[in-house]
């Protein structure tokens, strides 16, 4: 049985790209209690550590921050103009319930007289019940950002809820975390800015000088009506990353990884992204390099307020964690 | 703000698609039945309270309670559901929504992303996913024929409110402040019309059935005070808006004149609505010999999605002038 109102607590925690402290202090205090150290960095990245005893570090990687708007200006009515943060559709951002970090709540609409099919964001807005540029000024910012409201919907197996990515893999690391028992120095990275372009896990990576990383995050899937090919299906267990838009992983690393799995039962799928880049890249590339891989949870709707995640997917994503940390050997070069 | 949160909560939360008003049928008798002399229904499914006076005069309201919503036309053997619409709703802001089923079961929406985009996937290549795997899985969850509706929250914004179902539900929540309230010498029918969202469908029986001496349809009203708007006087926090016109009705001279009359000797401040859209108030005012028939409008922005904004002041204004309005001893004649 899963901790469902730790996820929920994460889930609903808010940290927009760059906004990330609140975030960073829940997931703080779900990992804090487990840790020998924990620490935010420069860029805000939260890095938990649990010393082991082989010499070794392992650093597991799970991006904290989530997409939204940011305010660009208020006009004089009390409407707000926004922009996106990191990959978000003008046309599904229509008539959504936004709130900002202090607690003011909105709504979303687009200048209509000009058409759905040219709404971009320059044409959307959104609307917190004020009724001039000084009653909005008092509520929000310039700067400002805000999240997508959604609530936690139980189906079955399956659970959609808003910012699954990648509060679901930060919850899997939050689990692994603490159930793991490793030879390992493990540092468990809880990653700022990577909807805006993996800002956040070069550095730390840089910092940590780990012998390998394993990024958590969400992928796609090929297993609903009429979507583009791909063999990734929920309810069939964690993935394990081949290559996406900012990686190819080492095969060394992936048969490390399938190993890990396949010796303790953990159901496991082969996954290539055909679109969007992860941590992974950024942190095979910092200082010298490092290997680098990447255990997925399938995902439906992604970046879309109904992100859909089936329950066994994550169960067998925290235990291939897990099994990757208590690995006593890690892949060589 | 006084007004009664809870009622209104509930009556925005009660299930009432198109024909499948039962839900919000039974929480507002729930509510008016108190206040009322009579309550029954009629064979279209309309809730008609009456309070009775003694002018021998009647004066009927028409509030629709139904909202836009969907049926299940099918379910396929990979266990995604398919929907159809009931009423006018924009299929670009049907995707990626939660929805809720008459029987309480939930599911998301998306659509065919292999060869359509968020603009060009209708209803019909859109899907619901309720977490099922198989036909067997999903049939055990919802029925073809299941009723749904776009779950939303109910958001508090300063003075406004934003919520699915607003229209048009926050005028039923008016109409039974009004009966909590109201002194009437006539004889006053609290319509609750069903199918107004599929083509006013269940005013005209009620009407019909009613024969009033004067209808007042009380509905939303689109505003103009957002930005890139189309041309529109009605902005939102002005107060209730008086039908001049829409695409089923011209309003006669004669109810505007009354219900601009009832608000001035009350100090009501109130708006003139030109609607592009339509409302009970037309096949009212045909049915029968005819019927003197006009609207009371709430301004409403952002119509027909799950976050419909309305303003608390414009609400309260709102049951004040339908308070006026009973009020009068005479009606309008002709």
């Amino acid at each position: 049985m899963y901790d469902k109102e730790m996820l929920k607590h994460v889930l609903s925690a808010y940290g927009p790209s760059g906004r990330e402290e609140t975030a960073s202090e829940v997931i703080k205090s779900y990992v804090a209690p487990y840790a020998d150290e924990v620490y935010n960095d420069r860029l805000g990245n939260l890095i938990a550590v649990k010393k082991g005893t082989s010499g070794k570090k392992i650093m597991f990687s799970a991006h904290m921050d989530q997409i939204g708007l940011c305010v660009v200006d208020i006009d004089e009515k009390g409407f707000l103009r926004v922009t996106n943060v990191g990959g978000v559709n003008p046309i599904i951002s229509i008539a959504r319930e936004v709130v900002f970090k202090n607690g003011t709540r909105g709504v979303t609409f687009f200048e209509t007289e000009k058409g759905a099919k040219e709404t971009t964001m320059a044409t959307l807005f959104v609307d917190i019940g004020c009724e001039s540029y000084e009653e909005a000024a008092a509520k929000v910012d310039i700067g400002d950002m805000c999240i997508f409201a959604g609530n936690f919907v139980e189906m079955g197996n399956k659970i959609s809820s808003p910012y699954m990515d990648d509060r679901i893999a930060c919850a899997a690391l939050i689990e692994a975390f603490r159930t793991m028992k490793s030879e390992h120095d493990v540092y468990a990275v809880f990653t700022v800015q990577e909807e805006v372009g993996l800002r956040g896990a070069g550095p730390a990576a840089f910092a940590i000088e780990p012998d390998i990383n394993i990024s958590c995050d969400v992928c796609g899937m090929g297993d609903i009506p009429n979507c583009v090919r791909m063999s990734v299906k929920l309810g069939e267990g964690a993935t394990v990353k081949a290559m996406d838009s900012s990686v190819i992983v080492p095969v060394k690393v992936r048969e490390f990884l399938k190993n890990a799995a396949d010796k303790r039962g953990i159901k496991w799928q082969n996954e290539i992204l055909r679109s969007g880049g992860t941590d992974t890249g950024a942190a095979q590339r910092a200082g010298k390099g490092t290997f680098s891989g990447c255990v997925s949870i399938p995902t439906r709707y992604i970046h879309a307020p109904i992100e859909t995640i089936d329950v066994r997917d994550y169960e067998a994503a925290v235990a291939l964690l897990r099994a990757a940390a208590e690995e006593k050997e890690l892949p060589r070069v | 703000m006084a007004y009664d949160k809870q009622m209104l909560k509930d009556i925005l939360d009660a299930h009432g698609a198109c024909g499948r008003e039962k839900g919000v049928r039974d929480t507002i008798k729930a509510y008016i039945a108190p206040h009322a002399d009579e309550v029954y229904r009629d064979a279209m499914g309309n809730l008609i309270a009456v309070k009775k006076g003694t002018s021998g005069k009647k004066i009927m309201f028409t509030v629709h309670m139904d909202q836009i919503g969907f049926l299940v036309r099918s379910i396929g053997e990979d266990g995604f559901v398919r929907l159809i619409n009931q009423g006018c709703i924009n299929s670009a802001r049907c995707i990626a929504r939660e929805i809720r089923f008459e029987n309480g079961a939930r599911g998301v929406t998306y659509f065919e992303t292999a060869d359509k985009t968020v603009l060009t996937a209708g209803i019909t290549s859109q899907f619901v996913d309720v977490g099922a795997s198989t036909k067997e899985e999903a049939e055990a969850i919802v029925k073809v024929g299941e009723s749904a509706v776009f779950a939303s929250d109910f958001v508090e914004m300063g003075s406004r409110i934003a919520c699915g179902a607003l229209d048009n539900r926050i005028c039923c929540a008016a109409m039974v402040e009004m009966f909590r309230a109201m002194q009437s010498e006539h004889d006053v029918y609290a319509v609750f019309t069903v199918q107004e969202e599929e083509g006013m469908r269940g005013a005209s029986p009620a009407a019909f059935g009613v024969k009033p001496d004067l209808n007042i349809t009380v509905d939303v009203t689109g505003t103009g005070d957002i930005p890139g708007a189309e041309a529109n006087d009605v902005v939102m926090g002005k107060g209730p808006a008086v039908k001049v016109k829409d695409m089923y009705i011209t309003v006669p001279e004669e109810v505007i004149a009354f219900l601009e009359n009832a608000a001035k000797k009350a100090n009501i401040k109130y708006q003139y609505e030109f609607a592009p859209g339509y409302t009970d108030a037309g096949p009212v005012q045909r049915t029968g010999a005819g019927i003197l028939s006009g609207g009371i409008s709430v301004p409403l922005r952002y119509l027909h999605t799950p976050v419909e904004t309305v303003d608390v002041r414009d609400y309260e204004e709102t049951v004040r002038l339908l308070c006026a309005v009973v009020a009068e001893k005479e009606l309008p004649q002709y």
